[in-house]
């Protein structure tokens, strides 16, 4: 066993070594400053738990909690799902899938900020094209989505175009299918499995390290979102799409409250800890490593 | 493994005595270094079509002072250009010289993020008054001049499109004066369809977001959004709720609930971003113009028939009216004043050459109000309304160490009145009340701690 | 019949979602193609067009000019006549298909292209190789060699993802400042070798599904772990590795804000940091800006087209088990 734990250990002397080097030091520095004034550019002073006891007051703070919830519960489960489906299609024999493959992937490459000025006249409520689709479908005037410029569907324009980056979850699960054996699906079939039961059966279960991989790193990358909203809605209309780490970015580099980022920081590290140990034990059951 | 560690060891030694063979041969002394330029560094925050001008600015001054490099590298233009400098300040690393955005000062000031410069300009022989007012007092915190202003930004001009106007039975050539006058414009120039859809726009008067457009329009409506320090507020005092402010924010709710807010921003936003509005397509009438837009009239809509003046404001507010923003360099703490730096940055605010080079390449106005360039500006059929502005106001955005909490606590105001119906004056209130108890702990710590600028 | 419609549906379904997913792409295609007089306009139109007057029997392009009256001052910018400038009616211009490739001449100029795609590319290379070689051994140590201490690891390791960087920021530039790497690009490029959380986790699921028995045979052969990861792993798992090469080499390609805050001199700076320079505080030329985004995303979609080759003939499990 001790030889096993040295073996162990050098293959992962590499991590240790950077997180020893690069992480420990600004790690506890931070929640050092998490129990102070800092203002950024004179030096910490302590003021106990003052900075967690402010952020209970702060409208924006519970707000931008209940914002960040609702993209993390929307943009995770439907970005998954749209990514298998990608994956299922992309996994067909057909002429051209390699340029399929590459075209799904495309969205996650553009540059963000490209990315964004199109969105802006995607959802753009009178002339973008996602109203005029809306249109096609008879979907009355009086009913259709005001988008950015609408506190109420702000944020599920921002959860439909994260969708645009699907593809990125859709290759690892591609990648995922090629390791699932094709005399699965045989035996599955001859046993007489429709298509839908060896879905559920054979190739979920199959994918489920990655599904797991994909699903943690979307709670973790959602919870943290960020990017999106600076660009294109720098949290507007009327807060609503005031992320977390948007507010704790104001905070922190425009109203030079470093110490109550921090707080914000520690607390936002509380809450996804906790989502990620529930769902990694909600999912023990469900994931199935070796065949 | 030794011999590698040996051989690595031994050639500096091997090339300092050599060296030392070489000066021994040579002269019998040691030969002595030709003198090093001393090396000043600079960080500017312009987009890559200002790079040729601001090369043209260093050779200008190399040549000029020669004995001094300036090495100057882009550190970026938006908000994430505090991050850099704050990281270098806090790190050590910060440049002789950066860029700093007018609004910015005060607060960066007070943080103690800036050296010093009282006793440079002092010594220097330049005047406050050579500077455009605003400008200048934005420059200095609690009596301390923290920057020389550089750039200055009438803002903004209002124009509107003459060919809306005939089209609408509007005279092309009297443009709105009052606010009355501007209501009457919008509602004849603004068009509706039966399902309440934008189909032309008169004006969009938050079309500068957040507090940007509040402090247009308050302006222009007579208010105020600060008192300057005094005995009893040495850091000033917050006033949103200032009557002329709430007049402001009042018009554009009523605006607001006119055309409703939604459509008028789905609308005005359907054009591909910032500076790039329906008023280039020919779809809205009039508009507030940066003076570094004047290029994109040219660009966008090179054929459309402009009209360009000053912002319309009620008659008991302010006309000519405008707010002056722009950068400023300065010299981040931690690094002495160096005086190749401070020469540097009196040439790049207030010499000739310099000062060209900003109107004419970077098509910027100096805030030296001396500058020759002026007289070339002034006579100019576009730019001579910016320079009207310009020796008109008398604004900056505000002089407080909370500049970044007010302008986002502004902006919230305006939201929750244009969506959320809150009442202008209860909306101001509130902010006033928010960020007074802001600037208060910020008083509290300068008294508590003093800052980096001042101990 | 059954399969073959199903096959159908298949495609269509295809189609339709790629047609979706290219439309981000190609509009930036066609803006970086528009002349600046088309690029303002409000009606989303993926094709680029230039303005043309009838001049002599045939449909010239046109630049227009400036205003004159009712009219517009045009000048003409191809035929015998080019150059000349005539004053028109706006209404007898009208739009054809054009492609303005000026916008990528202008882009190349507005900054140094060639040293700043040399700098990221340094930055690239050495991220990939860094993070695929420490993730690939780290995830093998957390996945192939049963320890005790390794799931106290790998949840130090993922929580080190749970704090926002903005508040580890400046410790770790002091970090940095102290280890005398400001203004290098060791900041960048040696995290990379010391492994990235994302893709250790990722490789450790990958790796916990290649069968235990493998790897005892191999050791029962004699192999060393060293051996079974290079032999047996690695092979395996070449679709995942592909996938880590890729998404790391995308992330450095496209990373702004490390570069820009730890480096110092214009000489130093990366693609990226040229690209968001196109972008002006109140103003921007569009069309440049598209142009130098769509060289910015090509070579990742070439790197990606040759990539996927790898994600999809990673062996088949199946078969190795017989």
């Amino acid at each position: 066993m001790k030889s096993r734990f040295w073996t162990g250990i050098a293959f992962c002397s590499p991590l240790i070594f950077g997180l020893l080097a690069f992480t420990v030091l600004p790690v506890i520095a931070s929640f050092w400053f998490s129990l102070c004034n800092y203002p950024i550019l004179e030096p910490p002073h302590y003021v106990g738990v003052a900075n967690y006891r402010d952020l209970a007051r702060d409208d924006q703070f519970w707000h931008s909690i209940r914002n960040t919830f609702v993209y993390v519960l929307g943009s995770v489960p439907l970005g998954m799902a749209v990514g298998l489906g990608l994956a299922l299609l992309l996994n067909q024999k057909v002429p051209g899938i390699k340029v399929f493959r590459t075209l799904f992937f495309l969205p996650t490459v553009v540059p963000l900020v490209a990315n964004s000025v199109l969105w802006i006249r995607l959802l753009n409520p009178q002339q973008g094209l996602v109203n005029s689709f809306l249109r096609l479908l008879h979907v009355p005037e009086s009913w259709m989505p005001g988008w950015l410029a609408d506190e109420r569907w702000a944020m599920p324009g921002l959860i439909l175009m994260s969708l645009w980056g699907a593809g990125g979850g859709a290759v690892l699960y591609l990648a995922a299918l090629q390791d699932v054996p094709s005399e699965l699906f045989e035996a599955a079939e001859l046993d007489g499995a429709g298509p839908t039961q060896r879905f559920r059966h054979v190739t979920i279960p199959l994918i489920s390290p990655v599904l797991l991989f994909t699903g943690i790193m979307g709670l973790i990358g959602g919870f943290q979102e960020f990017a999106r909203a600076f660009v294109m809605t720098q949290g507007g209309p009327w807060d609503s799409t005031l992320f977390y780490c948007l507010h704790l970015f104001n905070s922190a580099f425009t109203e030079f409250r470093l110490g109550y980022a921090s707080a914000m920081a520690w607390v936002l590290f509380a809450i996804i800890l906790v989502a990620t140990v529930a769902v990694m034990r909600a999912s023990t059951k469900h994931v199935q490593y070796e065949q | 493994m030794t011999g590698r560690h040996r051989k690595g060891n031994a050639s500096p030694f091997s090339r300092l005595a050599l060296g030392l063979i070489l000066a021994a041969a040579t002269g019998g002394c040691l030969p002595q270094p030709k003198p090093e330029p001393h090396v000043i560094t600079v960080w500017q925050p312009f987009d890559a079509s200002d790079q040729a001008a601001l090369d043209h600015l260093v050779r200008e001054f190399e040549r000029t002072h020669p004995g001094i490099k300036v090495k100057m590298s882009f550190a970026s233009n938006d908000l994430t250009s505090s991050q850099k400098l704050f990281l270098a300040i806090a790190g050590g690393v910060a440049p002789d010289v950066t860029f700093v955005d007018g609004q910015q000062l005060s607060e960066w000031a007070a943080r103690g993020a800036l050296a010093d410069l009282t006793d440079s300009f002092g010594r220097s022989g330049l005047k406050p008054e050579d500077f455009w007012e605003p400008r200048w007092k934005e420059s200095t915190f609690r009596g301390h001049v923290y920057a020389m202003p550089w750039g200055a930004d009438p803002n903004f001009a209002f124009i509107w499109n003459k060919d809306l106007f005939r089209n609408a039975g509007l005279d092309p050539d009297h443009p709105p004066k009052t606010i009355a006058e501007l209501d009457n414009c919008i509602d004849k120039l603004t068009i509706v369809d039966r399902q309440g859809n934008i189909t032309s726009l008169g004006l969009n008067p938050w079309e500068w977001t957040g507090a940007n457009c509040l402090f247009t329009w308050g302006y222009a409506f007579g208010g105020n959004f600060y008192t300057e320090p005094d005995a009893s507020h040495p850091l000033g005092t917050v006033t949103a709720d200032n009557p002329g402010v709430v007049k402001a924010l009042d018009w554009m709710a009523r605006f607001g609930r006119k055309y409703d807010v939604r459509k008028v921003t789905a609308y005005d936003a359907q054009m591909v971003g910032i500076g790039n509005t329906p008023f280039y397509a020919g779809k809205s009438a009039m508009r507030l113009l940066h003076v570094s837009q004047i290029k994109d009239l040219h660009r966008y809509a090179p054929t459309m028939d402009i009209g360009i003046g000053l912002i319309p404001a009620p008659p008991d507010g302010e006309y000519p009216n405008g707010w002056i923003g722009g950068w400023s360099l300065a010299v981040p703490r931690n690094r002495d004043v160096r005086p190749e730096a401070f020469e540097f940055i009196k040439w790049m605010c207030t010499s000739k050459e310099a000062t060209d080079i900003e109107a004419v390449e970077m098509e910027q106005f100096p805030a030296y109000a001396k500058s020759p360039a002026f007289a070339r500006l002034s006579k100019d059929p576009v730019r001579g309304v910016f320079y009207q502005i310009l020796s008109h106001a008398k604004h900056v955005r505000t002089l407080m160490p909370v500049q970044g909490y007010y302008m986002e606590r502004l902006g919230r105001a305006i939201d929750e009145v244009l969506y959320g119906g809150m009442l202008p004056k209860e909306a101001l209130e509130r902010t006033t009340e928010d960020v007074s108890n802001r600037l208060q702990s910020v008083a509290d710590e300068l008294a508590q701690h003093g800052t980096g600028a001042h101990s | 019949m059954k399969n073959r419609s199903n096959r159908i549906v298949g495609f269509v379904a295809l189609v339709l979602f790629a047609a979706l997913f290219t439309l981000p792409f190609l509009w930036q295609v066609s803006t970086s193609l528009k002349t600046e007089d088309q690029v303002g306009k409000s009606e989303f139109d993926l094709i680029p067009r230039a303005q043309t007057y009838r001049l002599d029997g045939s449909d010239v392009e046109i630049k227009p000019v400036e205003r004159k009256g009712a009219d517009q001052v045009i000048e003409v910018l191809e035929g015998p006549k080019k150059g000349t400038r005539l004053t028109v009616a706006p209404d007898s211009l009208k739009l054809r298909p054009h492609l303005e490739w000026s916008n990528y001449s202008g882009g190349f100029q507005a900054f140094p292209f060639f040293r700043m795609l040399r700098n990221t590319l340094v930055i690239c290379v050495l991220v990939v190789l860094g993070t695929s070689l420490s993730c690939s051994l780290a995830a093998y140590g957390l996945a192939c060699v049963p320890w005790k201490g390794r799931e106290t690891l790998f949840w130090i390791m993922l929580a080190t993802m749970m704090l926002p960087g903005q508040v580890t920021m400046i410790p770790l530039f002091q970090t940095f400042k102290g280890l005398g790497w400001i203004n290098t690009i060791l900041p960048l490029v040696v995290p990379a070798f010391c492994g990235n959380a994302f893709f250790v986790f990722m490789l450790r699921q990958f790796y916990r599904t290649i069968p235990a028995s493998l790897m005892e045979a191999a050791r029962i052969d004699g192999a060393t772990d060293l051996r079974i990861w290079a032999t047996v792993v690695l092979p395996l798992s070449k679709a995942a590795l592909a996938v880590v090469a890729v998404f790391s080499f995308i992330g450095a390609w496209n990373d702004f804000l490390g570069p820009l805050l730890y480096l110092m001199d214009d000489d130093k700076y990366t693609l990226a940091i040229g690209l968001a320079r196109l972008q002006g505080q109140y103003s921007s030329d569009w069309g440049r800006m598209m142009a130098m985004s769509v060289v910015m995303t090509l070579p990742l979609i070439t790197l990606f087209f040759l990539a996927q080759r790898t994600f999809v003939e990673g062996i088949k499990l199946g078969g190795v088990k017989g």
